[in-house]
């Protein structure tokens, strides 16, 4: 699904996002990303929605070569994976419905169409009652479910959560956690980048751990000693 | 491009509009304010040529002709002056007219004793030219009709040379400025789009994030920018359709002179309201292509 071959990103500067990275992540996976700030996650999301171009190597993503896509590409590119962000990044003057909604009027989704599924992924992500609510009086949960009923109404092969659970209160961050884990077990390959180490540790999935932009770990579904202990080393 | 499509920009622009209401009710000031101030400039310029016209039109050359003319040969000299380059057009004044236009002017009692054959005027047109510019081109031109009967040429010629002159020099003024005020009209209302497409980058941003083509992204800001433009256009274009007619009104009562003539209401209706939605919608265009498009780098 996603594969990064010698990738480096050097910025303007001169700061080093990622050094010659090599990951390969696949169809059906979950996967976190973790590491301390500067560690290289947040370049790797930006590089995986193509916000930013490496400065040296390829990324696949589904069989595709992403560097090589032209500016006009991208949004094609870009629907064919959801994305959900720390700020949530909800459309303020568009309700719960119309923010999903939108998603699918940028593929020219017919009404109808808008009509099944939005009811349907709101009721998966547990706000069918929230439809008409305004981001503003929604709580830090509410909205991080919205993103997420956004980010999977297209059925996108791939769901990049950046920092998903980062403004929100434990109880809620297990609430999208769990969302996420049900996500990834209809068969959508997910990749979160985190700090929480509690859920990391807890839920037992494949950990790529970062430090300077350099792979320094990278530990399968099994032996997750002492996550934490990981995380603090990176 | 779908159907449902333009109805969700069309809607997504007039729901943009209404929700930024004050954003949206600060650009439709700033897009009036300048169009208001365009306007009045452009109607002020314009009865100024319109004046101009009028005293151009009544500074014509008078074409004596020779006493013993007849009146076949006075219609083919009528004919012959008509060909000319530049005439707009002629008027015959038989030497009875003018006699009595001279009364009118000097004073009855001057002419008294001159009616019938002491009537010492002459039969004449009035020669009306398209152009000051051209006077002393089509009084040479008249000059040369000597034989056919024009005795001598009675014109202002200085003063009409000034008087084009200074047509001239106002034609360009005001086009020079209208076109500042224009321009810096254009800069206002752009920096004033500019402002209400900033406030709102995070959601252009957040719409390139979901897979929006910039299109899919612009299309509602440049409809909102067209609605605002119209509104913007259509508010001055309003105040000048119905205070015109009352200030023309207003200042033939203050001038009480019938030599001025204003031009006519329908200008208004005809030019100046077009003029103002057009410069509006344009405005509205240029102010949020060109916003929008420096947040569409995601």
């Amino acid at each position: 699904m996603i594969e990064f071959s010698k990738v480096s990103k050097i910025y303007e500067n001169g700061a080093r996002g990622l050094c010659e990275l090599d990951l390969f992540i696949d169809k059906g996976e979950f996967v976190f990303v973790v590491g301390t700030s500067g560690s290289g996650k947040s370049s790797l999301v930006r590089l995986l929605l193509k916000e930013i171009d490496p400065t040296g190597g390829q990324i696949y993503v589904d069989g595709q070569e992403i560097t090589a896509i032209k500016r006009r590409h991208l949004p094609f590119y870009r629907r064919k994976m959801g994305v959900v962000f720390q700020d949530f990044r909800l459309l303020k003057n568009k309700t719960v419905f119309e923010n999903v909604a939108y998603a699918m009027q940028i593929v020219e989704a017919s009404n109808r169409e808008i009509r099944r599924a939005v009811p349907q992924v709101l009721a998966l992500v547990g706000l069918q009652k929230k439809a008409k609510a305004y981001p503003n009086q929604l709580s830090g949960g509410e909205q991080q479910r919205t993103a997420l009923a956004r980010a999977i109404v297209n059925r996108p092969p791939l769901l990049i959560a950046d920092e998903p659970t980062g403004n929100l209160d434990p109880d809620t961050a297990w609430e999208i956690m769990t969302l996420l884990e049900d996500i990834n077990d209809r068969g959508t390959t997910v990749v979160v980048a985190t700090h929480a180490h509690d859920i990391v540790d807890d839920m037992q999935k494949r950990v790529i751990a970062l430090k300077n932009g350099e792979l320094v770990q990278d530990l399968g579904v099994a032996g997750f000693p002492d996550m934490g202990s990981i995380i603090n080393e990176t | 491009m779908k159907l449902r499509t333009i109805r969700y920009y069309i809607h997504e622009a007039v729901r943009s509009v209404i929700y930024n209401k004050f954003m949206s009710m600060a650009s439709v000031f700033a897009v009036a304010s300048s169009i208001f101030i365009v306007a009045i400039f452009f109607i002020i310029g314009a009865n100024v040529e319109h004046f101009m016209g009028q005293l151009e039109a009544q500074m014509g050359m008078a074409v004596r002709m020779d006493e013993n003319l007849s009146r076949s040969d006075q219609v083919a000299l009528e004919h012959r002056i008509r060909q000319l380059p530049h005439v707009r057009d002629l008027e015959f004044v038989s030497r009875e007219e003018a006699l009595q236009q001279m009364g009118e002017t000097i004073g009855e009692q001057h002419i008294r004793g001159m009616e019938g054959y002491a009537n010492p005027l002459r039969d004449s047109f009035i020669v009306e030219l398209t152009h000051l510019r051209y006077h002393d081109d089509v009084e040479r031109a008249i000059m040369n009709l000597e034989h056919f009967g024009v005795a001598e040429i009675h014109s202002h010629a200085q003063f009409a040379g000034t008087l084009s002159t200074i047509t001239s020099i106002i034609t360009v003024v005001s086009a020079f400025l209208l076109l500042i005020l224009a321009g810096i009209s254009v800069i206002i209302i752009t920096n004033t789009i500019r402002i209400t497409v900033n406030v709102r980058k995070t959601e252009i941003n957040i719409m390139k994030y979901v897979g929006a083509t910039d299109w899919f992204v612009r299309w509602p800001f440049v409809l909102e920018g067209v609605i605002i433009g119209l509104l913007g256009g259509a508010i001055p274009g309003f105040f000048c359709l119905l205070a015109y007619p009352r200030l023309v009104s207003a200042m033939g009562e203050l001038l009480n002179n019938d030599a001025i003539q204003f031009l006519p209401d329908y200008y208004i209706t005809m030019y100046v309201f077009p003029l103002s939605l057009i410069l509006g919608v344009l405005i509205g265009l240029l102010g949020s292509i060109t916003s929008v498009k420096k947040h569409l780098k995601v």
